[in-house]
Parts: structure tokens; sequence; C-alpha cells
């Protein structure tokens, strides 16, 4: 039998039952087993680790900082735990950066790996936002910047709350309940302020921007809220991209840029947004439960994302054009995930599982 | 002492529109621990600090709700304060009001709201301790943080502010001087410092609230007169409407008003104070200072 020869009507109509079976075998296969057809990508688990058994403090060297819940986990860059311990008060992490608030002493503590960096006496709400250090004012009016010796860098009151803050190497996004955001330089000069409007209710509801800081995230306003992309011109930063949603939480939600300023995501309803910033081209993943942690790997162009809500959580891989590869349920409620070369290290509850991905 | 009319007919409009306005407050039975604009250590209290017996606090006003917060629930820009969980309502007189130290209703989704519409429930404070909350309104239109007893019901008050003393401080190294102890200054350029409280209903210490406004007058022209209704953002710094002048450098202790240089002449100068809490309430001195050139 030839499929494209000639051929008689009834040998045509069994040819177009053939195909109407084969196109039924693959869709059914994408249904069953939702992966790529090319290189399928694997996360292999290396090593899973229980932490209740670790130290609460250093023994040996540690590269990364994690509040996990209601607990502190030292983790090496392989994501070996080092130590646990419940968090301290007002604990704040970054990177191997540590500052939290000591009651009997009022003041902050401010420590990194090699031990303690200051204090500020009277000082009680640490931030750290990358390798930047701040402080907020009791009722999160005030913002204030210090180096990395304790010296004050700069200090802003303002009459609207503070909503939501990103920081690059540079700069500083505040955004507050009044609708704006406004960017500061190091030396707490603003270097910007932007209102981006079209809402009945102004409100900056949260705020990312790209480490090479051209480009600055807004998630704002209600009826409607609305989802900016804002573009460094030569003096200030202006919309690029802008999108109305239908969502309607009153409450911060996830957004945040991949691989650099190449990506962006936010979560709108139950939707993982993924918009390419070179083409505008958007991807939209169901999501199930709220979005607990999200990864990036650049080669693979792949996302791994840990969904759910309470003890209930799903891993997802998804290729950048929202393709879902993988899909796995399991039981945390608190959960991060990172990445270092190949591994991908997903912190769950007490619990650290190294995984390895593989390509076949 | 000169009668301060401007201000007699401010706090009377404003009684006015109190007793207009559709604002109600949070609670029935609200005890009011932190005024307006009030100092402790470096911080402001930017609304009111008050207590509660309720195990709901409910919207002030029918409005929609913007904004709200609550640390546990892991949701990004988990920003640190002494809030804890709280709401943001938007008035439709472009006013929005925050209530804090609450567990919001779940909301999830923005929705309008009645007055009297619970915001969340009230979690006391590990000692059993009644936990205290803040109330605070915005104006979205002038961008100011406003004086919350402008725009809510007046709370009853029996008690008048008190005086607790009135410094001259001298250019010089310890030329600082009471008022209550001294009458004897030397001619020329003086600070004058109030140390003034609003004891509100109790005798406790811990209730000393702080003032509305604060008039002075030195031989009959007044020297300073503020009154605290809103605060603005100027350069990055809370500055009082009306004066410009920026709230750390007028209230300069937790209960320390700095009023400004004040030239002493030669003889018999009189130095009038006048304070008063929000309801109109007020205590005056008068001092007769003797400048002497030596």
């Amino acid at each position: 039998m030839s499929y494209f020869g000639d051929s008689s009507s009834r040998d045509k109509s069994k040819n177009g039952l053939w195909l109407v079976l084969i196109a039924l075998c693959i869709v059914l296969y994408l249904l069953l087993f939702p992966r790529a057809l090319g290189k399928d990508s694997f996360l292999v688990p290396v090593k899973a680790v229980s932490m209740t058994s670790l130290p609460p403090e250093s023994t040996t060297a540690y590269d990364k900082l994690f509040l996990v819940g209601q607990n502190t986990v030292a983790l090496t860059k392989e994501g070996v735990p080092v130590f646990f311990r419940p968090a301290r008060t007002l604990e704040s992490v970054s990177g191997v950066n540590d500052a939290w608030y000591d009651e009997t002493s009022d003041q902050t503590e401010v420590a990194s790996a090699s031990g303690p960096l200051f204090h500020l006496p009277g000082k009680q709400y640490p931030y750290w936002l990358g390798q930047r250090f701040y402080t907020f004012s009791n009722d999160r009016l005030g913002l204030t910047e210090y180096d990395l010796k304790g010296d004050r860098l700069w200090s802003k009151d303002r009459t609207s709350i503070i909503t939501a803050v990103a920081a690059g190497p540079t700069l500083t996004v505040v955004g507050s309940l009044d609708g704006r955001i406004t960017v500061y330089d190091k030396t707490g000069a603003m270097q910007g302020s932007f209102n981006p409007g079209g809402s009945q209710y102004p409100v900056i509801y949260n705020t990312a921007i790209s480490p090479d800081e051209k480009h600055i995230l807004l998630l704002s306003g209600m009826s409607p809220k609305r989802f900016l992309v804002l573009e460094r011109g030569t003096n200030e930063f202006h919309p690029v991209f802008h999108q109305e949603l239908s969502d309607q939480k009153p409450y911060p939600t996830p957004l945040g840029f991949l691989g650099g300023d190449r990506w962006a995501y936010f979560v709108s309803q139950q939707d993982l947004h993924l918009l390419n910033l070179k083409t505008d081209h958007e991807a939209v993943m169901p999501l199930q439960g709220q979005l607990k942690s999200l990864i990036y790997n650049s080669p693979l162009g792949l996302i791994t994302s840990v969904t759910g809500g309470g003890s209930a959580s799903i891993l997802h891989v998804w290729s950048t054009s929202g393709r879902p590869l993988l899909f796995s349920p399991f039981q945390a409620q608190h959960v991060l995930l990172f990445q270092e070369g190949n591994r991908v290290i997903l912190v769950a509850d007490q619990t650290v599982l190294i995984m390895k991905r593989e390509l076949q | 002492m000169k009668p301060s009319l401007p201000l007699v007919a401010t706090l009377l409009v404003v009684a006015s529109l109190a007793q207009l306005s559709a604002y109600d407050w949070p609670s029935s039975d609200i005890t009011v621990r932190k005024n307006f604009a009030q100092r402790t250590g470096n911080s402001f209290e930017p609304g009111l600090e008050f207590e509660t017996s309720a195990s709901n606090l409910t919207a002030p006003e029918k409005g929609q709700v913007i904004f709200s917060f609550s640390p546990d629930t892991g949701n990004p820009q988990n920003l640190p304060s002494s809030l804890g969980g709280f709401v943001v309502v938007a008035h439709s007189d472009q006013l929005r009001t925050l209530v804090s130290g609450l567990t919001p209703q779940p909301w999830l989704t923005s929705v309008h709201v009645s007055s009297g519409d619970p915001l969340g429930s009230i979690r006391n404070g590990t000692s059993g301790t009644p936990t205290d909350h803040q109330l605070m309104v915005f104006d979205q239109q002038l961008g100011e943080l406003v004086n919350p007893l402008l725009v809510f019901p007046p709370i009853p008050d029996e008690r008048s502010p008190v005086i607790l003393d009135v410094k001259l401080v001298g250019n010089a190294p310890d030329s600082s001087a009471s008022l209550f102890a001294h009458s004897h200054f030397s001619v020329g350029y003086w600070t004058l410092y109030v140390d003034a409280v609003d004891p509100g209903n109790s005798d406790s210490g811990s209730s000393q609230k702080g003032l509305y406004s604060v008039s002075a007058y030195l031989n009959g022209n007044e020297v300073f007169r503020t009154a605290l209704t809103s605060l603005q953002d100027k350069n990055g710094q809370f500055a009082i409407k009306g004066t410009g002048k920026p709230l750390r450098d007028v209230i300069v202790g937790d209960h320390e008003w700095r009023l400004g240089k004040i030239f002493l002449n030669q003889g018999t100068n009189i130095l009038e104070l006048v304070v008063k809490d929000f309801q109109g309430k007020e205590s005056g001195k008068t001092f007769h200072i003797l400048g002497s050139s030596s």
C-alpha cells in the first residue's frame, strides 16, 4: 500500500483513517506523557538530607542562607545543608549575609559567614536585598540604607506606606500605597519617579528591577490591576509594555526577571505569565495553588517551579513556550528552589533534596 | 496673651467636620495611646496608636479594600514593620484609611466594604496584654498623612495638656536654663524649648500623649505657632503642613518641642506659651524674663 502514490478512492479513505489514527496516537501520547519529543530533561535525585539532626550553628563553611518557613538553613552551593535552626526575630538573609533584631540589647545585629559585621542600636526591622542592607521604620513609612560597615548611606521618610521594594547593584526601587514608584541611587538621590496610572485605585503591589538596571517591572493599581515594564531612557524610566489583568488580589503577588532581563514573569489569577522582553511573546502556564518558588535554567530554557497550597506542593518543569514537561506532587508546606550548575536543590520543610538535570 | 482666633476657628471647623463625618472608629472602645506625630525615640506616630478590647476591627467608612497584608501568608514583599497584619480601604473622598494589628479577612479579591464591616480579627499579644493598633489616614490627592482626629468623631477628653518645662538654650556650651527656675538671662538670641504632654484620661505615665498645637508670643508678638494637622513629604522627610518645617526639627524629644530662636531684650521680656490638645483644651504659662547685658 502506498500512502502517497496514485490510489483508488477506497485506498484514499483507508489512508485517511490511518492518518487520523496516527494523529490520535500522538495526541494520546502527549496527553499521557506531556514532555518534549526531542531531548528530554530529567531531574534525577542525587541525595536527600534531613535537617533535623543538623547543628544550630555553622561548624563548616556555607555559601547560602535561606529562610524556610519559621527556620533558617545554611547550605553549601552544592546544596549540602550545614546548619538548621529556628529563625531569629525579624531575621532577614541574603547569600551569606544575615540580620536580625536582638530584643535583649534592642539592636539589629548584622553578620556574614565570617562573623558579625556591625550592629544598629534601636533599629528593629532589617532587610537584605541582594548585597544591599536596609532597615524599615516601625510603620513602613521610612527606609534607610547602610553600607556593609554600618554607615548610613541614606534615609527617606514618606507619607505613604512602602508596599514593595527592589534593588539592583546601584538603584533602589520603592513602591508605595499611593501608586508611585521612586528610584534612588546609592546616595539616596532620586533618579526618577513614576506613577503608572490607568487604574481607579493607584497602588504598587510588587516591583522588580533587572540585574543590569535597565528594566523595572510593576504590578500596580486596582480596577484594573496592571502589569508594566519600564525601560531606562537617557534620564528616567518609561513604560514600554503594559497589560491589564483580571487579577483582583489586594496583596502582592509574584513578579520578577528570569535569565537576566530576558524574561519577565508574574502571576495573575491562577496563571504564571512568562513574557519574552525581546519579542513581547507571552506564554501562560496554569498553576495549581500559589507559586512558592521559581528558577530558570538558561542553557536548557527550562522553568522549574513549585506551586501548591498548605502542605500540598507540586514540582513543575516547563519549557519557556509554556509546555509542561514534568509534574510531580509532594508534601511540604515551605519550599524553595535554587540551582547550581546542573544541580537543582529543593528545600522542603526540613529536608533538602539535591537533584541533577540529565538530558537523554 | 493674644487670642489665637484663626486657631480657634480652625478647631471649630474641624470639630464641625468631625461631627458631620461618616467615618467611625474601627472599634467601639478605643483608647488612644499615641497621638498623631507624637515622637517616641526616633520614631513618629503617623496616625493614632490605640488599644481596644474588641475581637474584630471594622471598616471606618465604606470603600474598596485595596491592600491587605498578613505577614504569615508567604506572599512576596513580606516587608518587616510593627504593623503586623493590616488592611487599607480607599474611600470616595480620596482618603485612605489603614487599620493595623489584625489578621485580615481572607479576601481573595479586592472587595467593597460598608462602614462597620469586619476588616479582620485581633490576635492578642503573647503576654495577654492588648495588642497595639494603628489607624492612619492618607490623603491620596494631596499626598499627605492626615491627623485622624480631623476625620473621626471626637473622643471625650477631660484633662488639659500640661507644660512640664520650658527651657532657653544659648549658643555657649552649658548655657541652658529652665524658665521654671530662672528668670535672668543675658540679652541676645536663645532657642526656646517646651516640654509638654497631653495626659489624656488616665494618670498612667504611659498614656501621656503628644500635643496638637503649640503657640508662643514674645512681648505680644507671635514667635511660633504650629498645629499638627497633616504631614507632607519634603525631600524624604516629614514636614509639618502649614509651616514646611521638618517634623524632626520641631519635635526634638519624646514630648519636647523646639520653638526656634527668640531675642531677649534688655529689661523685662514677657513670654507667653499656649499648648493645646485636639479637643481644644489648653494650658498656658507666662514668664517674665529679665534681660541683662552681663
